[in-house]
Parts: C-alpha cells; structure tokens; sequence
C-alpha cells in the first residue's frame, strides 16, 4: 500500500524567519565568543577615562568608571539570558507537572491547584516577585527563584487547557483500555502532544523573563554590581540619557532587539506548524519541483 | 447452545446533570444480555441510545451505577483498575475514528510495542508477535515506522485491529469500527475481521449505527432505544421478523440498496427524545405508531421473550 | 435532453498542499442538467467535495489553479467571473449545504436572525414580510413549531432539525441548483431517510436542480436521477441511476458496489478492492484504477482510457469496452 514517506513542502525560512533567526544567532554567538570579541575585562575600571564617547578602542565608549560599554553588553547578555533561562525552567519544573495533573484528574486536586495558582496571579508579577526579594534578601539568584514561581501559574494553567483538549482525545482512552498506568499515560502518552504549545509559549516566556528582570535590576533588586546585566546597565547609565545617550540607549536596544526576534521566529515556527498558514511556494514553482521529482 | 462469555445484568449508568442534583441522564438503564463464547453480538441503536456508553461501562472504561458486568462468571464491574489488568488481556477494543485512536507523536512501531512490554513481553518476543501480526492483516512491516498521519484511514484501522489482538484476547470491542470508512475500505476490514475472528476463536461485540453492517456480521443483535434495550435475538431472526415497532421503523429507514427498490418506511415523528429524566413508561411510545393510550403511557414495557431466543420489550407484541 | 444549468468543461483543479503540488481533479466533464438530481459519488479524497467546491469557487484562491470552463446556465464561465457576479450567483442561483450544519449555523445568533440576515442582504423584503417567509419556510422543511424554533439558539435543535433549518436557508432565495455536500453523512439512518425525503420533495416542488455529494450508494438509489462516480480525480463513469446499478460498466463501479454489506448475505465474504487509490500529487499515466482492475492488462498501464459512450448515453473511462458488470449485480 502506498505507505512511502511524505515529503513537506512549503517554507519555514521566511524572510521575517531568516532575519530574526539571524539576528538570534548572531547575538548568542557574540555573547557566548565575548572573550574572543574583545579583550577587554568587563570590570576593569579606567578613571582615567570616564564617559568616553565612542571610539576605536571602547566601540560604544565608556561609562562613569570608565568601563568599556560593548564589553560589559556582550558579558551583561550571558547574565541576562542564564538568569532568565533559570526563570523558565523553574517555571517549567513544577509548572508542567501541576499543570498536566490538575487537568488529567480534575475535581478536587484540579480545584486546589488552580486556585493556588490564581492567588499567585492576582499579584502584579513584579509586586510579587518584589515582596519575595523583600523577604529572602537582594540578589540575582533570589530574583530569578521569584520570577520562576511568579511564572508557574500562566505556565499550569496553558498546560492544563491542553490537557483537558488532549485527554479526551480517542488515543487516551485506547491507552486505558490497554491499561496503562496514570503516569504513563500523562507523561508518555498525552505529554508528548501538548509539548509543541508548550515550546513556543516557553520561548515567548524567555522574551518576557529578560524583560522582567531587567525591570528587577533597572530597581536594584536584580544583579548586585559589579556585575554586568542589561537590565541593571540601564539602571546604572540612565542619569547620563542626556550627556551621552548612547552609553544608556544601548543595552536597551539590545534588549528589545533580542526579545523582537524572538518574538518574530517564534511566530515564524507557528504559522510553519500550521498548514492552513504556512508559507506554499507559488502554484507554477510547487508543480515544477514535483514534476523534477518525478523525473528524477 | 454455547456458555455466555460476558454477562451484563441489570446494568445502569446514570450521569447526573451539572448543578441539578436530583436530575440524571440515564445513558443505559437496565440492561441485561449475554454474550456467547464464539459469537458476534451487535448493538444497534441511534446517536445518544446509549450503545457506546454500555460499551464503555463492559470494558471498565467507567463505572457503573449499579447492576453487573461477569466475564467467565466472575464479576468485574466493581473491581480495581489493578484487578481489571488481568483482564484487559482477555478484552480490548477498537474505536471508531482510526485517527485519532493511535497517538499521534508515537510511530505505529512504538505505539505497538509498548503494548508488548506492559504485558510482559520481552524486546525480541514483542517485535516478533507485531511483525507477525502486521503480516496477519495485511501490512507490510514499513508502516511500523511510520506516524498515524502518514497513514490511511483503513491502514489505520487494521493496525487498531492488530493492536487489540497482540495480547491475543479472547473479546474485542468494536465501538463503531468502521463507521467512518469509505465502503471498499470498510469491505476490507469487514472480511479480515470474520477472518480473525476464526484464527482467534473471538467473542465480539460490535457497535454500530448501521444496520446493514451489524446484520452482516452478527450472530445476535441487541436493537437500543434511549439506554433501555427495545428487543433482542439472533440476528437472522430479528432481522427476518422484527416486532417491535422501533426496529421496524429502524430497518424501514434502511437506504434502498438498488433505485427500484420498494420501500415502506416507517418515518419516526421528530426527535429521540431528551435523556434527562425520561418517563417512567414506554420510552418509544411519543414516536410509536403502535402507540396504544392509556397503557404506553402509563407502565414501563419489560423485556418478553416471545420465541426461542427472541425479546420484546413492547405492550402491543406483549400485552401486559 | 434537457438544458443544462451547469456544464463543467475539461475542469482540473491544482491544490498546493504541504504534501505538494495536489492534482485534486483531472479534467473532469460534467453536465448538471435542469430539474435533476445528480449523484457524485466516490471514496474520500477522490476530488468530489473539490469539483463541488470549484463551482462555488469556495476553494483559497491563492493555494488553488484552475484549467477548464465551469459554465453557467447564462454562458458565463464561472471561473472567470469577477467576484461581484460570482456573488450575485452565490446563494440566490446555487447554494450550498453542508455535511455538519453546525458550521453553517453562526452558534451565537438566534436561527430566526440568521435566516432573516440572509433576506435583507439578498433581497429587499420588509422586516414583517421576510418574517413571514421564514416561518413558512420552517414549516416547509418541517421545523416545527417554526415560532418557536424562530427564536432557538442553533445548539437548541438536534443534528436533524438543524440539517433542515441550513437547507430551508439555501433554499429561502429559489436557486437553480442546490449543492448538497454530504447532507446526511452526520445523521442516523432514521434522520437521514426523512432528510432525502424532504429534498426529494423539495425538488418536485421547486424544479430546481440538485447535486449531492456522496460516498454512500444508498443515498444515489434514494434520490438520484443520475450518477457520477468519480475515482482519483476523474469522473470514471456517469449514466441513469438504473442503470449505474443494475448495469456497471467500470470495473471500479463494480467493485464498489460489489463491497456494500447486503441484506441476507450474513457472514459471507464482501468483494473487496485490493490496494489503495493512487497518490494525488503525481501525475498519472495509463489508467488510475490499472493498479487495483482485475480486468487490467499492461496497455491500461501506459495508455490512457478513452471515453466510451453508449446509447442512453451512459459513458465511462475504460479500455476495455466489452466488460459488463451483470456478474456484479
């Protein structure tokens, strides 16, 4: 029977794709090679010469210790993203789980899940995320531990509504009818289904956790000096907007430069994912490939 | 005659309506039969009489109300799902929607043998009994690594068919097994199925909306009107001498099989009525033609036996 | 012979799909002739909801070609009318009924408003006037009590009730042709016989032309005058309904009323068609049924069928003129 595999036409690499997938790369590669980029140590202070302008030497200038700004970007970037790629997988640790049994058992268990996570919601997500740093102390890593948790319920209650679409699905019934355990069928049976929402709300979440945690730093409860951050190089420039604005507006640009491309290659991989949305080569092109490989 | 592998006595399954405590949907409503080591009983009914959900209550799928369900004489409606292990090995079942009953991430391959190792068997024993059985219907063994959606719809109905059979049951469930096919398909998986059932000795239970399937491949048919059954007997029989006005009406509405075909239907007036706390009469009797006052409407019709095998539940064959 | 009121002309439809380049009709010919009704019958995915479609233009013009002529009743071709007259056409001349009526029905609005938006678009009716039509139209097609249902949100009626209130809608503006894609797949058998009923004797009242999309034979010998039986693609063969089943002449037509369950032949085995349909992204040579034809012979493998006409005008798509299919019957 004709069971040959199927090739998928239509392209994933849009020009919206190939730029901010671009762009993604050319930053991580930028951030993660800082050492090979410039030689410069990203704390070392030079009084001698303090909000400097831009120059060979310090391409975005320096700031009011003399630190050489592109430098303390390129470190600040392994700081920004680590911190928030913590916050999503703490996020990820218990909110999938919470998640994935609320909806798949529903009742009671589902009603006391959900309405934990609701108190956490009705916080302003920073408010919350302030009051944990009030009580546990200032600081990068009790920051990004607030942060996690103010992003478990969004993430629960995402996994949930897939689960309740998933669970009442054929498949899951055929699975308990051949008698399967609970565990397994949540975790081998329906998680697996619910994973692609979860990746790209995930990657979404990684745009919102950089963000947040600036605005934590931007307040001083995030990173402690001297340590570079985006976040806290906004904080720690923004008295000199109007002497040298360059020095302030960079790590900004950068930040919303990083999140819109994630944004965009995010909404790139969805409308792939989707056939009805996904970008077809034009009618003439698409029967020309074929008729190749028929020839071929 | 041969001994009743599956015994469903006074079997109910009452649901009860969101936010109205005292108000049920009676789903199945005491229900009893038998089904027979060997044989092929099929349930027929409409949308919403109850047939898949008898189904769902036998195969341990949800609990019941009350009343029993026996395989081999022992009871299995009350037990626990740890207990219903042993014998989901003797039962399983075949949904309707080829679909969506196999998981979509998982290859046909894994999906199988995953079905192999939660019954014990071993990597090589597994492999071995599903490329034997994906011969046995007809397959060749590259659909193992293929996804449901590089599939067809009658591919995927074998291999449902196969996963059921790798524990070798001695009972399949088809909940509406080929409903959804296109006819040359469903002739396809029609003939493997009473091919099967011969290599395999099964029992089967077959539900279906269709009337011609269930008499092709029936030994014994159970006709179901809003979770009560309305008559049942064997197959050639019912279908040769149908008594109650529901099955008559139910076979009227037949589509002709050739153009010139006389046909005397019996239009059913309206809709099955709502299931949420149906009259304690006749179910039928807003939609009988038989419809006789003053009794219909007032005393509940029990299951008769009016011949051999045959059963009735009507006052008109049956008088009180 | 009758006029025709739709004349389909060498129609193929190309489909960009993520499986490719889809050859979802292969220049098909097909005439719907006034005051009949026309079955178009075949398996899934064998392009009969398409060329259905196609008329209608339904299909995402920015993923679809079209090659051939569908001509209207007036000598237009639909293919190439601009979408201002196309819409004139939708609705008052040919209208649509689908399978699940469900998503024909807006589920937020009241039934009665949704058939009365239809009258103040299309037509110029008073307020009082279109009510007055809808009730009567409800009644017609047996939705009764219509002023109650008038006021019924769409998840008040069962299945079968609102398979009739879709098909009074499309019939509110008397079209020439109704297009019925697969009315009663999602009833019972009970709904379905009142449902074929109601169109039959819609029909006779109206003398419009009907088209039903089907996959099930029982359905063509309900209603059908004639019959189309399409397979990859292709229409293989069309003629009487009489004749269709009682005297096949493709051997796809054969086996497939070959394997329908029949009445009294419990337990024996169906004729069964071996293989799967060809794969609709490639082009096909020779015939598309050779690899499945019992009667094949290697020239049905390399050349294609010609068209065989007979005298009742009975035709179908196959090199081999001598078969009959009495054995079938």
């Amino acid at each position: 029977m004709g069971a040959s595999k199927k090739k998928s036409y239509g392209r994933f690499f849009t020009v919206p794709v190939v730029i901010s997938l671009s762009i993604l790369i050319f930053l991580l590669l930028c951030i993660i090679f800082a050492p090979f980029i410039t030689k410069t140590d990203p704390n070392a202070l030079d009084l001698l010469n303090v909000l400097k302008g831009p120059s060979k030497e310090h391409l975005l200038g320096t700031d009011k210790t003399g630190r050489d700004i592109f430098t303390r970007i390129l470190y600040g970037g392994r700081t920004s993203l680590l911190s928030a790629l913590g916050v999503v997988m703490i996020s990820v640790v218990i909110g999938i789980p919470t998640g994935l049994i609320s909806g798949y058992y529903g009742g009671k268990v589902d009603m006391i899940l959900m309405r934990i996570c609701d108190v956490v919601v009705s916080f302003p997500a920073l408010l919350l995320a302030f009051i944990f740093v009030a009580a546990f102390g200032r600081g990068l890593g009790n920051a990004v531990l607030a942060l996690g948790i103010v992003y478990v319920p969004m993430l629960a209650k995402l996994t949930r509504s897939l689960m309740l679409v998933e669970k009442n699905k054929t498949y899951v019934e055929a699975a308990y009818s051949i008698g399967y355990s609970d565990r397994k069928i949540i975790f081998h049976e329906i998680f697996p289904n619910c994973l692609p929402t979860i990746l790209v709300e995930l990657t979404l979440d990684l745009g919102y956790a950089i963000l947040d945690l600036a605005s934590m730093s931007f307040l001083g409860l995030g990173v402690q000096p001297p340590t570079s951050d985006w976040g806290y190089m906004l904080e720690e420039n923004r008295a000199f907007l109007t002497t040298s604005p360059l020095m302030a507006i960079s790590p900004g640009i950068v930040i919303i430069v990083f999140v819109v491309c994630l944004n965009v290659f995010v909404d790139g991989v969805e409308m792939y994912s989707d056939p009805s949305r996904r970008r077809m080569p034009s009618m003439k092109k698409l029967k020309k490939r074929m008729e190749l490989i028929e020839h071929a | 005659m041969s001994e009743a592998l599956i015994q469903v006595s006074h079997l109910k399954k009452y649901f009860q309506v969101p936010k109205h405590k005292d108000l049920f949907v009676r789903a199945v409503d005491d229900v009893s039969f038998d089904i027979p080591e060997g044989e092929i009983v099929g349930v027929v009914g409409e949308s919403g009489c109850g047939k898949s959900t008898l189904g769902r209550c036998i195969m341990h799928l949800t609990d019941v109300t009350s009343g029993s369900v026996t395989y081999k004489g022992k009871d299995i409606s009350g037990i626990g799902r740890k207990e219903m292990k042993e014998y989901r090995r003797h039962m399983q079942m075949v949904f309707q929607n080829p679909y969506s009953s196999f998981n979509p991430r998982h290859t046909i391959g894994g999906t199988l043998m995953d079905v192999t190792k939660e019954y014990g068997m071993n990597k090589k024993e597994g492999q071995e009994r599903i490329v034997d059985l994906v011969g046995q219907i007809g397959l060749d063994p590259v659909v193992l690594a293929r996804r449901p959606s590089e599939l067809s719809g009658g591919q995927l109905q074998r291999l449902a068919v196969a996963r059921a059979l790798i524990v070798n049951p001695s009972f399949i469930l088809a909940d509406e097994a080929v409903s959804a096919l296109d006819v040359s398909v469903q002739a396809q998986i029609l003939n493997m199925i009473m091919d099967l059932r011969q290599e395999y000795h099964l029992t089967m239970m077959f539900i279906s909306h269709d009337l011609t399937v269930v008499e092709h491949v029936s030994d014994e048919v159970v006709i179901m009107y809003l979770g009560k059954v309305m008559e049942k007997g064997k197959a050639v029989e019912l279908f040769d001498n149908p008594l109650h006005p529901y099955t008559e009406a139910l076979m009227s509405a037949k589509p002709r099989e050739k153009p010139d075909q006389e046909t005397n239907r019996i239009i059913l007036n309206g809709d099955v009525p709502n299931a949420i706390n149906v009259p304690p009469y006749c179910r039928f009797c807003t939609r009988c033609r038989d419809f006789i006052p003053g009794v219909c409407d007032k005393v509940a019709p029990q299951l008769k036996q009016v011949s051999g095998d045959h059963w009735v539940a009507c006052h008109k064959i049956c008088p009180a | 012979m009758r006029e025709n009121i739709i004349s389909i002309k060498g129609l193929k439809v190309g489909v960009a799909s993520t499986s490719g380049y889809v050859y979802a009709v292969r220049n098909i010919n097909l005439d719907v002739r006034k005051g009949e009704i026309l079955g178009l019958v075949g398996e899934s995915g064998c392009g009969k909801s398409m060329t259905a479609k196609s008329i209608l233009r339904l299909h995402d013009e920015k993923r679809t070609e079209y090659q051939g002529k569908i001509i209207y009743e007036n000598g237009k071709d639909i293919l190439n009318m601009k979408e201002k007259e196309l819409e004139q056409i939708r609705g008052s001349h040919i209208a649509m009924i689908f399978q699940d009526p469900m998503t024909t029905l807006n589920p937020l609005m009241k039934i009665g408003k949704q058939m009365m938006e239809m009258f103040r678009y299309h037509t110029s009716l008073s307020q009082e006037e279109a009510k007055a039509k809808c009730l009567k139209l409800l009644e017609s097609v047996g939705v009764t009590p219509a002023e109650d249902r008038f006021e019924n949100y769409p998840f008040q009626l069962s299945g079968g009730q609102l398979q009739r209130v879709s098909i009074a809608m499309e019939l509110a503006l008397d079209p020439e042709l109704l297009i019925a894609d697969e009315p009663t797949t999602a009833l019972d058998v009970t709904m379905q016989a009142q449902i074929l009923d109601l169109l039959r004797k819609l029909q006779k009242e109206s003398g419009a032309s009907i088209l039903i999309i089907t996959h099930n034979f029982g359905v063509v010998a309900e209603i059908c005058d004639r019959v189309a039986v399409m397979y990859a693609g292709q229409i293989v063969e069309t003629g009487e309904s009489m004749d269709i089943f009682y005297h096949p002449r493709h051997p796809y037509t054969i086996d497939l009323i070959g394997s329908i369950p029949k009445a009294g032949l419990n337990g024996q085995k169906l004729t069964t068609i071996p293989g799967a349909p060809p794969q609709l992204n490639r082009p096909i040579t020779g015939c598309p049924y050779a690899a499945r034809c019992r009667y094949a012979d290697e020239m049905c493998f390399t050349k294609a069928p010609d068209l065989q006409t007979l005298e009742n005008g009975h035709t179908y798509l196959c090199s081999k003129a001598d078969l009959t299919g009495e054995e079938a019957v």
